[in-house]
């Protein structure tokens, strides 16, 4: 029953390459798939950068006191990539920055998984590290995915960055 | 799939569909639902109904409101065949 009601929110409904062609495009897309760093850094590459810095978010086997078995994340596609393209086109206007691709990965996760990850080239050191730290931040405050926590007592609970 | 149907003539109203997506599709027990509902009606009071149907447990107060794939104002006006989602807290990242 639960699966039904969420089946919509964990695959992506576009192909795996369009989801790296948005990406590249636009700055922002989802996955239902591992994140092909490689892939998404060779997007990136540009002789008029000197800088490129990433951040990786990954699945932790504990969320303060408690141990974490897997979680699940859950994400609303249409809505995401259209949010993402604002961050992505704000960033490029606060910070001196060349490109920037995140992506964000929705589905059955394991420990030690990337969840999140961040990429950004810019000319010079500083601008790069201060977008991706901002890219990463306002993800996480505005794209549309939700977080579903299992334990090992087969509890869940849905998890909020906000309260 | 249910729907709303408050009475007035058929000329006036709209369908509103509604996603659910995370805590609001466990708590509507669906993924989404055309909603009937006469021209005019708020984003508030969508929200207020559904809340009663299937008894939300979060207020407005803690939610985003989008519509047509695109992050909207409560006050924003909705339109026959416009999709709309409440968006509970995040949680990506």
């Amino acid at each position: 029953m639960t699966d039904n009601i969420h089946n919509h929110s964990m695959t992506i409904k576009r192909s795996t390459d369009e989801a790296y062609l948005i990406a590249d495009r636009d700055g922002f897309a989802l996955l239902d798939i591992a994140i092909d760093e490689n892939k998404l850094k060779s997007t990136l590459d540009n002789d008029s950068c000197g800088a490129f810095v990433c951040f990786e978010g990954r699945v932790r086997n504990h969320n303060n006191a408690t141990s974490v078995d897997r979680l699940t994340y859950y994400g609303y596609e249409d809505l995401a990539i259209n949010q993402g393209r604002a961050i992505i086109e704000e960033a490029k206007k606060r910070f001196e920055i060349t490109h920037a691709i995140a992506i964000h990965r929705i589905g059955a996760l394991e420990i030690g998984d990337v969840a999140v990850w961040v990429g950004v080239v810019s000319a010079h050191r500083y601008p790069a590290f201060d977008a991706c730290r901002w890219i990463l931040d306002t993800i996480k405050a505005d794209i549309p995915v939700w977080k579903q926590e299992y334990y090992e007592d087969a509890s869940s609970k849905w998890l909020s960055n906000n309260g | 799939m249910g729907t709303i149907d408050v009475t007035t003539d058929i000329e006036s109203m709209m369908d509103i569909n509604v996603m659910y997506f995370a805590s609001l599709a466990d708590e509507a027990n669906c993924q989404q639902e055309t909603v009937k509902l006469p021209q005019d009606t708020s984003l508030t009071e969508l929200y207020e109904q559904l809340s009663q149907k299937h008894r939300f447990s979060r207020p407005q107060a803690e939610l985003r409101v989008a519509v047509n794939d695109y992050f909207a104002k409560w006050t924003d006006q909705i339109n026959d065949g416009d999709s709309v989602v409440f968006i509970t807290p995040v949680a990506g990242g």
